[in-house]
């Protein structure tokens, strides 16, 4: 690992040290209790029943034989729902099904039994009739009006447009004009734990294990479901076997507050895989159609962009995902002119949901492809072309025109991987191919904003008690699922308390003890519950200075002086920093458009070999460099960067969720390809350090950025390697094989 | 049949071996990723060779020595590919991690100085999401260091 210091902090003990992550060593024993390890006496044990066609109508559900079987407790459907909505930005989907079915695998039943057997026994007692329509499963198709509307209001979710300058003029004074349509496919997470949990009812008060990455919304939703009140609710959210976007919504934890309210036992439900892939959200598949235009020098003078994307059978994040597409449309790039026109709709198929990048990738494929494309036509080098073009602390966002904070460094992350011996020296690379393997190099960049961009009212809560003998505790963030964060939020504790590490407890994901703070999601658990950690410190610091100590702190004295006033438990909240540079930006726009005021970025370089006779690709290398504001534990962000461009290689390469008219094909792990141990190439992160003010200690949200170049660079190595445009992902050995064939003929 | 070399007893001979340790052993360790012998996290040593206890009854078995994750430990602490997984970050969410340092164990057993290609091979059965398998190659390089 290659560590560039631009500033880094001057006074960190913990911050900037790769500290292992605190529950390492129960894991690695298998003594750490995942949410689906745990048992409650007089547990039952949930199975959800389901439909197996994508589109249709319930006419009839018989359950009277399953309540017969032996062992079986309870059988619920939607009549037991108190108020069957579901939804967290549209509600538009039922808890249970009551009427019409809109995706393969959607929910009807659940039944309780006292042995999985028996549940099983009684979920497979039940009987549906149903009247099978045709689905709906093309999302163009969707937006005719001739397509069979799949919500009241039709099946054009959210259309989203907006233009800077003048485009059309732009495009039509252009020196080339790329004009070429993109598709990317249904990916899905794989968490290695497919999910579940346990629910229980006692005391009119629920309890609800589940992984879930916004534990404060599954509360307000299993409330609203029940008609209670969110503060009868209490999930605990962790720890959970992988996120990744996948545990974000859904019914889920619904179902096991019916299942416990009902039987007044203790419920757990183990999800399958069969059930993951069949109904689990996946990241959307875009259709994107880019005209992107060039000066003679390389500079681009407009960029015109047009994406459908497919929903899915409910809103879900869709609408989210289209917003934060349409801010990374223009890449980490500047240009006079652009335009975004982009539309979801619901359709038949997968429910696309949130996946690491949030709709980022599925951007930055047509965009750095089409660049590479105008590169060649210029007869200029591509990644001369990206540093002509990037972004620049201070310049307007290309799309919307708010002015670009300082902290990012797109320019330094770019140079980082233009420097790099694996860039510099592609050509020498390329010529030692030997046999049938052809040799590539590419290049690809992104950017991606912290947090939930402005005027969404991002914030993020933390408590943090002093006890009597000065110890410390710390409550805070939603979720735990991998990412270091009560080990970052020791750190950051740790060196604002100035105090030993080890003696600061963090509890994370617990909506009864952590105060709201939002998703573990949108590259904020640091950005933004880092600060609030930092908050509560810098808060504790100054009630230990208002009753007369100074350094250095006694603890034992500031843990008895403050419990004695009452003034031992702090809880703060922090507030995600708006634009406040709004440039060219209309200030009406910024409701509407959600720009973001602190963006990271990445830039890759991939190094490939491609067979010429059987098109299969080998990803040799890859090195990313990544612009994370400080590291505040940079084996954290070699991890996820590294875990990040592997999910990125499938993408690239090999993952392809399938359907056929709406019925799920890629069933399990049998059919579903992801990389193994044995796809790894050789990887390498550069990390660019230089602080963020508003982020703790400096530090800035970088999961998910690091994966939206993986798939571009790929690409145009590929491209580099035979000479082939791929325009559609995942660029399999049959594609590439067409598409070699395609520039014989 | 030996558990984590306890002896222990089995009134069902068609339980999958994985069920047997979790529900009647309350051995937790080995993990379901998807009882099809595809993602290796249920991964344990039935007579010093990793299989996926998804895949096997405990009576195909009853007379194997079974070892788990929570039998590697000594009692002076981590086993050495534990320790290792925990000073590389070589688990991230952990769910694969158990598997992952029962097929170590494994492999190191029959190859103390595995090369590359060695622990490769060994690992291609345990799918890990979140690492990009890297920081766990480093962890079994560095107990060779």
């Amino acid at each position: 690992m290659t560590t560039e210091s631009v500033e880094a902090p001057a006074r960190t003990r913990y911050v900037g040290r790769s500290v292992p992550t605190r529950d390492a060593d129960v894991v690695v024993t298998g003594e750490l209790e995942y949410l689906t390890d745990m048992t409650l006496p007089n547990m039952l044990h949930g199975k959800i029943v389901r439909t197996n066609v994508p589109h249709g109508r319930l006419l009839e559900l018989e359950t009277e034989a399953a309540r017969r079987v032996p062992g079986v407790v309870a059988v619920l459907t939607a009549a037991d729902v108190p108020n069957n909505i579901l939804g967290a930005i549209v509600p538009d989907q039922p808890v249970l099904v009551d009427g019409l079915i809109r995706q393969f695998g959607d929910a009807v039943a659940l039944v309780a039994g006292t042995t999985v057997a028996a549940a099983e026994a009684g979920a497979a007692a039940i009987q549906m009739k149903v009247e099978t329509m045709p689905a709906v499963s093309d999302p163009r198709e969707a937006l005719r009006a001739s397509a069979p509307s799949l919500h009241d209001g039709g099946n054009l979710l959210l259309e989203l447009t907006h233009e800077r300058g003048d485009v059309d003029q732009a495009l039509a004074g252009a020196a080339v004009v790329v004009d070429r349509t993109f598709l990317t496919q249904v990916q899905e997470h794989v968490c290695l734990e497919p999910g579940g949990g346990v629910g229980q009812y006692k005391n009119g008060q629920f309890t609800i294990w589940a992984g879930t990455q916004l534990p404060g919304n599954s509360q307000s939703e299993v409330a609203r479901a029940l008609m209670i009140d969110p503060e009868d609710v209490r999930i605990i959210s962790t720890p959970i076997g992988g996120s990744f976007g996948s545990k974000a919504e859904g019914p889920f934890p619904i179902f096991l507050a019916l299942l416990a309210k009902a039987t007044d036992r203790p419920v757990r439900i183990v999800l399958t895989r069969e059930e993951v892939m069949a109904v689990g959200v996946k990241r959307h598949p875009f259709r994107v159609h880019t005209r992107l235009g060039l000066d003679r020098d390389g500079r681009i003078v407009g960029l015109d962009t047009d994406a459908i994307v497919d929903a899915g059978p409910y809103a879900g994040f869709s609408p989210a995902v289209l917003s934060i597409a349409a801010e990374a449309s223009t890449g980490p790039y500047s240009m006079p002119n652009a335009r975004f026109r982009g539309r979801a709709a619901y359709t038949n198929n997968s429910n696309g949901g949130a996946f690491r990048g949030y709709g980022v990738p599925q951007m930055a494929f047509p965009l750095e492809s089409s660049i590479l494309e105008a590169a060649e036509r210029l007869e200029m080098d591509a990644a001369e072309i990206k540093r002509r073009n990037i972004l620049h602390p201070g310049d307007p966002h290309a799309l919307y025109g708010h002015t670009i904070g300082p902290s990012f460094r797109g320019a330094e992350t770019l140079d980082a991987v233009i420097d790099h011996p694996w860039w510099r020296d592609r050509a020498a690379w390329k010529e030692q191919a030997t046999g049938p393997w052809e040799r590539g190099t590419g290049i690809a960049a992104a950017l991606k904003g912290c947090g939930y961009g402005s005027a969404k009212g991002d914030r993020a809560g933390a408590r943090l008690q002093i006890s009597i003998d000065g110890s410390i505790t710390i409550w805070a963030g939603p979720n735990h699922s991998g990412q270091f964060i009560e080990t970052a939020y020791a750190q950051v504790a740790a060196d604002a308390l100035r105090r030993p590490y080890d003696e600061i407890l963090v509890v994370v994901g617990d909506t009864e003890l952590v105060p709201e703070s939002g998703s573990c999601a949108a590259s904020r658990s640091l950005y933004m519950g880092g600060g609030a950690v930092l908050k509560a410190c810098e808060e504790l610091i100054s009630r230990i200075r208002a009753v007369g100590l100074a350094d250095p702190i006694d603890w034992n004295e500031a843990g008895e002086r403050l419990g004695a006033k009452g003034l031992a438990l702090v809880e703060v909240y922090h507030d995600a920093p708006d634009v406040t540079e709004l440039g060219e930006m209309h200030p009406d726009d910024v409701p509407r458009l959600h720009p973001h005021r602190v963006y990271s970025s990445a830039v890759h370089v991939a190094r490939v070999e491609v067979n010429r006779f059987t098109g299969q690709v080998e990803v040799r290398g890859i090195a990313c460099a990544v612009d994370c504001g400080i590291a505040v534990n940079p084996a954290g962000v070699v991890g996820q960067t590294e875990g990040a461009i592997l999910q990125g290689i499938g993408l690239a390469l090999m993952e392809d969720f399938k359907l056929e008219a709406g019925v799920p094909q890629t069933t399990s792990l049998e059919t579903y390809l992801i990389p193994t141990a044995g796809d790894v190439p050789e990887l390498e992160t550069i990390i660019v350090e230089g602080g963020e003010e508003t982020g703790p200690f400096g530090a800035k949200g970088i999961a998910e950025v690091v994966l939206v170049p993986t798939a571009p660079a790929i690409t145009a190595a590929i491209r580099d390697a035979v000479g082939v445009v791929v325009d559609r992902l995942p660029a399999t050995p049959e594609t590439v094989y067409r598409l070699m064939e395609g520039l014989k003929s | 049949m030996n558990v984590n070399g306890q002896k222990v007893s089995f009134h069902s001979p068609a339980q999958r071996l994985l069920d047997y340790l979790r529900d009647s052993l309350e051995l937790t360790g080995a993990k379901e990723g998807c009882g099809m012998g595809e993602c290796g996290a249920c991964t344990v040593l039935v007579d010093g060779e990793p299989v996926c206890s998804c895949l096997v009854l405990v009576g195909q078995i009853s007379n194997a020595d079974v070892v788990t994750v929570e039998g590697l430990a000594g009692a002076d602490g981590l086993h050495p590919v534990q320790q290792a997984i925990v000073d590389c970050h070589a688990s991230q969410c952990g769910f694969c991690t158990p598997g992952v340092v029962v097929s170590t164990t494994a492999l190191l057993a029959r190859r103390p100085q595995p090369d590359e290609t060695e622990v490769r091979e060994a690992l291609v059965g345990n799918l890990c999401r979140c690492t990009g398998y890297q920081a766990i190659f480093r962890a079994i390089t560095s107990l060779g260091e």
